[in-house]
């Protein structure tokens, strides 16, 4: 049974990436992972373990792709390997110097047995590990993403979520809700179809409710309130007011005093959405607002003392985490100069 | 439900674990200061198991390894310093993401080989356990019972079948250094072998 799971780390495990002592670590976690892989398939966990299992997956992405490994290897002891299982009892030293010299393989693969015929029963039995873990209530688990940083963080029911630079929820899941607050920033859900457990972000006044589609959602600090929605379909709910409307495929929804929902173009859409691969995408804006999206992204600010000058406006697709580069290329395309000193970018007329 | 996390288990042992050496291979001779191939390969499994469907991946291989590319491309995006070279280096490795060599496949074939001769190298135990469990697809305490040994004993096996597993394909098929060919039983104590000797290449 898996012991001493938990004492080791907490919190945010992306903090902890060491040098020389990762292997060693991932040794650790991989041996950790078949130790739970194999209760797993017991049956259901009891309620405690359940718990630790899930505070372990919830620690450390780490964890929840070594125990995806692992299970995948378990997978993988099936039909293919049956040769290899039911090898004589004293073959050959199978690993020798010599392997490769001995000619025809000892253990070809096989497929005399149907991959599901053997899996019928493991994967009634990791579904219901599975459903149980995910169903167990537990304690919000907070998330966040620096400056500068974009983080994908996978949730145990499969639903994965993006948070933008400086970016933080609380997941919170429980038997019959997977609720999630956007404290600050930025993010995009790709919510795991569930329809007798709704997935429900919260963001200031906005609420949104998703049994299984792809959203993002934007807090008041980074502009307008709104949601974006990419497929499927969402209710939203502005908290004040108790108004909810519900929005489909390709519109924003945007909360200012009343919620009005809106078509976007897919190409817009994209555009917005660019922030997931760290770019950010422009289409006519002023260099103000440009400047201040990059100041979101890095320490590096750009400034722009003449009012007129900052109102001009400019299109491109950028690396978010290279204001830089961006200044250059708007120095560049506007005729403009640039002045850099430490962290700070001053763009002047010429 | 579609796309349950054993669905996704089987479809990723069928499409990825098979490339997994050859993903290995690919980011050691493309090391990122700073970044562990482990990782990588961990959060490219949690990222394939958290995806919502499969249904439209057509080339698991290239998929693989470009999520792999992804996870290194939002390092590079946190870290704050990044060299120079590391910078060129990740362009090129952004060229071959695409074409996988061709003698890779050659490679894979192999490894698979080899992973057999670890399966086949576990102790006789472990492997009884292992075609009772998956191939006539007894329940743990069913092999129990049917072997005369208790259920924690099974599930060692079953967690020492798992280990050794995915040693093989870290190590790319290869069999780990200086390791007796049979231990003992796992009945009891810290019997799981050390995923070492990746580096033995």
């Amino acid at each position: 049974m898996p012991q001493d799971h938990i004492q080791d780390r907490n919190g945010d495990g992306n903090e902890a990436r060491k040098g020389d002592s990762v292997s060693d670590e991932s040794v650790r976690i991989y041996n950790l992972a078949a130790e739970w892989v194999a209760r797993a398939d017991r049956g259901p966990l009891p309620a405690a373990e359940a718990a630790r299992l899930e505070q372990w997956l919830m620690e450390d992405v780490r964890h929840r792709g070594a125990y995806a490994r692992a299970e995948v290897a378990f997978a993988y002891m099936d039909g293919r390997m049956e040769d290899a299982l039911r090898a004589p009892e004293a073959p050959a030293p199978a690993w020798n110097a010599y392997a490769g010299m001995r000619g025809a393989p000892a253990f070809h693969v096989s497929r005399r047995r149907l991959l599901w015929m053997s899996g019928g029963i493991a994967a009634t039995a990791a579904a219901a590990a599975a459903t149980f873990i995910a169903t167990r209530p537990g304690p919000a688990v907070s998330y966040g993403a620096r400056r500068g940083e974009i983080r994908v963080v996978s949730l145990p029911d499969g639903s994965l979520m993006t948070l933008d630079t400086a970016s933080s929820v609380a997941v919170k899941y429980e038997k019959h809700i997977r609720a999630v607050e956007l404290t600050v920033g930025r993010a995009l859900f790709n919510v795991a179809h569930d329809a007798v457990r709704p997935f429900t972000v919260s963001a200031g006044n906005l609420s949104v409710r998703s049994l299984g589609n792809t959203f993002a959602v934007q807090n008041a600090d980074v502009g307008l309130p709104q949601v974006l929605v990419q497929d499927g379909m969402v209710d939203v709910a502005l908290r004040s007011t108790r108004q909810s409307v519900r929005a489909g495929a390709n519109t924003r929804v945007i909360a200012s005093a009343a919620l009005t929902v809106v078509a976007v173009d897919p190409a817009v859409m994209s555009q917005e959405l660019a922030w997931r691969q760290g770019l950010i995408a422009f289409e006519d804006v002023s260099i103000r607002t440009a400047a201040a999206e990059f100041a979101r992204y890095s320490d590096m600010h750009i400034v722009i003392p003449d009012p007129a000058l900052a109102a001009v406006t400019i299109t491109g697709l950028f690396a978010a985490n290279n204001p830089a580069g961006f200044a250059h290329s708007a120095a560049l395309s506007l005729g403009l100069k640039l002045d850099i000193q430490g962290q700070k970018i001053t763009l002047l007329r010429l | 439900v579609q796309g349950s996390p054993t669905e996704r288990a089987l479809w990723l042992a069928e499409f990825v674990m098979p490339c997994e050496p050859a993903l290995r291979r690919w980011l050691s001779r493309h090391r990122v200061p700073g970044l562990d191939v482990d990782d990588i390969i961990q959060e490219t499994y949690a990222i394939l198991t958290a995806l919502p469907s499969v249904a439209e991946i057509r080339n698991a291989k290239k998929y693989t390894f470009q999520t792999a590319y992804s996870i290194i491309l939002a390092y590079l995006r946190r870290a704050r310093i990044v060299s120079i070279t590391t910078v060129a280096d990740v362009e090129h490795l952004g060229v071959t993401v695409d074409a996988p060599s061709p003698e890779s496949e050659v490679g894979d074939r192999e490894e698979l080989r080899n992973v057999g001769d670890v399966v086949a190298a576990l102790p006789k135990r472990v492997r009884e356990v292992f075609i009772l469990r998956r191939m006539d697809g007894l329940s743990q305490r069913e092999v129990s019972q049917r072997l005369g040994i208790s259920e924690n004993a099974v599930e060692k096996c079953v967690a020492r079948g798992v280990q050794a597993l995915m040693s093989a394909f870290q190590r790319g098929g290869k069999p780990p250094l200086n390791t007796p060919r049979r231990e003992q039983e796992p009945e009891t104590g810290s019997f799981l072998p050390k995923i070492r000797g990746k580096k033995s290449v």
